[in-house]
């Protein structure tokens, strides 16, 4: 009798994934757990049970490689079919292209820093679970780094501002907040970065930062980068979760660590609240056909979904709201025009232009600030007859920047909302200015990391930028002409209006000649 | 002069020895310092200024040479009436504290240290 071979057991999903994830992981026989682990205790954090890690993946490497390549293949369908049709015409203006340069020099870069960072917890998280979904975020951090680049590299072909992002990133003085704010992170320890980037970031604030991008891609004609917001969100589902399912973790694994992770909160909340300064003023003034306010992104993913939502749930761990959000909800009144008003006055160094806002724009605004608008409009309508008389407003020095968030100092006091604030701290002997409470707050617990901040001005006055002139510096930044200033009668501008057939269009010698039909390269 | 500290050196938890050097230290800066200049109350100017300085620069040449090239760029300041149209002061946190200019005085008679924060408002 011949005995027929079993046939090969199929595992169930459920088993399959456990095979693949959490299988692979093993008890230590000839080192210890803290030689294989070096950086899990040094923070105070205490992990009792590294199997009650739930991972929000549940997906194994062959299924999330399967889902992500059809993925990509659409966006990839989308971005060809735009470059062919040179769909960039469509858009509603060329200033629009302003907040994706903000976009691909700020934030591009900060998804492979998150990719560098998830690899490193992919190796030195103690458990299988965590391991694993550190390293499928790893993977959508670098491939979100990718998509990136090439979703905007089409608009490198005709439009300043987009060909040296990477530079510019390290470099130039506005992008020192976005890096120095996640360089922070990754110079924190594992716990750390789950609360600042997987939970603060990821969670708290991240519809702040992808929605207003994304919806203002859609309202102004760029199919690409809506089509790469999409993309983009079942990963950025899943990171939320990831970042929820680490403070609970860590909640629940002892109480010691309630203190810590409370300040973590209270830090990073603030650090990505002025982050997002950036996204205000793009939200409220790069948008030529606007969509919704700062004011009103903030109260509702902010205020409705996590003040009322999220943190009345985390209080029955011992957590509360992070300190200074107070403030922050009082600023939403302000924020995006002292913001916009800065990379105004400072647009000559930048990778971006800026225009004053038109009478229909401000009339929106109006609208949308009702209380507090007036006071800038009055600010934008000095600086008209400053322009009328044959001004532009270009700061002719450099300005204070606060040493924790870096930005220039222009934001105000909570009760006098038309005085900057000014804070100093003095340690070991030496002064350190910041904009806000909140800024002084993080230093004086973490004095000698923020000493450390390399501050573009204060870099600048010891030569350590190209050189004592502006012209030394903005090469050294990486600038090219028209990358920066005044939008009106720019490059960008005068292309846009040549290419779309305005008697307006002035010849220079700056327009690609049939760039609608050729491109540059 | 040596400044009272605020803060004590918190903990630190770190893998290792960690202690780094200020970025912004005035000896990077040779026999100069950083001041800040301050127009509290006019949201023209974004933010404070910030110069590099002799602390020896008296206020008469700090005013031609660092303030007026400065500040001219708001249409609405007047040089020609001089630094007597503002009250001068130097800003702690919250608190404002007078001083008195003339134009022989230097910056480091005003007590303007490094990273100092020199205000005025209109007088």
């Amino acid at each position: 009798m011949t005995i027929a071979p079993k046939a090969p057991r199929k595992l169930s999903m459920k088993d399959r994934y456990s095979a693949l994830t959490r299988d692979l992981d093993w008890e230590p026989s000839y080192v210890s757990k803290e030689q294989i682990y070096p950086l899990t205790t040094f923070e105070g954090i205490t992990i009792h049970d590294w199997s009650k890690w739930e991972d929000p993946f549940r997906l194994t490497v062959d299924a999330y490689t399967k889902y992500q390549a059809e993925k990509d293949k659409r966006l990839y369908a989308v971005l060809d079919g735009f470059a062919q049709s040179q769909g960039h015409l469509s858009l509603t203006d060329a200033s629009y292209l302003n907040a994706m340069k903000l976009f691909i020099q700020g934030i591009a870069p900060n998804e492979y820093n998150a990719h560098r960072n998830f690899a490193m917890l992919a190796r030195h998280l103690e458990g299988g679970g965590p391991r694993f979904a550190a390293l499928c975020q790893c993977l959508d951090e670098m491939r979100h780094a990718q998509t990136e680049i090439h979703t905007l590299s089409n608009y490198n072909k005709y439009y300043g501002g987009f060909h040296n992002f990477s530079q510019q990133h390290d470099r130039v003085w506005y992008l020192s907040v976005p890096k120095s704010f996640f360089e922070d992170a990754l110079s924190a320890g594992p716990f750390e970065w789950l609360i600042a980037i997987g939970f603060s970031f990821e969670y708290l604030l991240t519809n702040l930062l992808f929605v207003p991008f994304m919806s203002g891609a859609s309202f102004n004609g760029d199919l690409p980068t809506m089509t790469f917001g999409f993309s983009a969100q079942s990963d950025e589902s899943r990171h939320m979760t990831l970042g929820l399912e680490a403070i609970k973790f860590l909640l629940e694994q002892d109480e010691k660590n309630v203190p810590i992770v409370q300040y973590w909160l209270d830090k990073w909340f603030w650090r990505g609240y002025r982050l997002l300064a950036l996204v205000a003023q793009m939200l409220d003034y790069m948008l030529p056909r606007e969509f919704m306010s700062w004011k009103e992104a903030f109260e509702l993913y902010f205020e409705e979904q996590m003040m009322k939502g999220l943190f009345e749930d985390l209080a029955y761990y011992g957590i509360r709201p992070p300190l200074h959000v107070d403030k922050a909800i009082q600023e939403k009144e302000h924020v995006s025009h002292q913001a916009y008003w800065i990379l105004y006055q400072f647009s000559h160094a930048a990778a971006f232009t800026t225009s004053v806002p038109t009478a229909q724009h401000m009339d929106w605004l109006e609208e949308q600030y009702p209380e507090t608008f007036p006071t800038y409009r009055k600010l934008w309508e000095k600086e008209q007859r400053n322009i009328d008389n044959g001004g532009r407003h270009f700061i002719r020095g450099l300005p204070q920047l606060c040493q924790v968030c870096q930005i220039p100092m222009g934001f105000t006091e909570a009760d006098d909302p038309f005085v900057q604030a000014q804070r100093e701290s003095i340690f070991e002997g030496e002064r350190y200015n910041f904009c806000s409470d909140g800024c002084q707050y993080i230093f004086e617990h973490e004095p000698v990391k923020f000493r450390r901040a390399w501050l573009p001005v204060h870099q600048i006055y010891q030569g350590n930028c190209g050189g004592p002139t502006l012209p030394d510096v903005l090469n050294w930044y990486g600038l090219e002409p028209g990358d920066g200033g005044e939008y009106l009668g720019s490059i960008d501008h005068q292309n846009w209006l040549k290419w779309h057939g305005d008697p307006a269009h002035v010849e220079n010698d700056h327009a690609p000649a049939a760039a609608g039909a050729e491109g540059g390269q | 002069m040596t400044l009272q500290d605020t803060i004590a050196r918190p903990e630190i938890k770190s893998i290792g020895e960690y202690n780094p050097a200020s970025r912004s230290a005035q000896e990077l800066y040779g026999d100069d310092i950083l001041m800040h200049v301050w127009w509290k109350g006019n949201p023209w100017f974004v933010a404070a200024a910030t110069f590099r300085v002799s602390p020896q620069m008296t206020f008469a040449d700090f005013w031609t040479g660092v303030f007026v090239p400065y500040h001219e760029e708001d249409p609405d300041f007047d040089a020609g009436k001089g630094w007597e149209q503002f009250d001068w002061f130097l800003a702690v946190n919250r608190d404002a504290v007078p001083v008195g200019v003339s134009s022989e005085t230097t910056l480091a008679d005003l007590g303007v240290t490094h990273k100092a924060v020199l205000g005025f408002t209109a007088a």
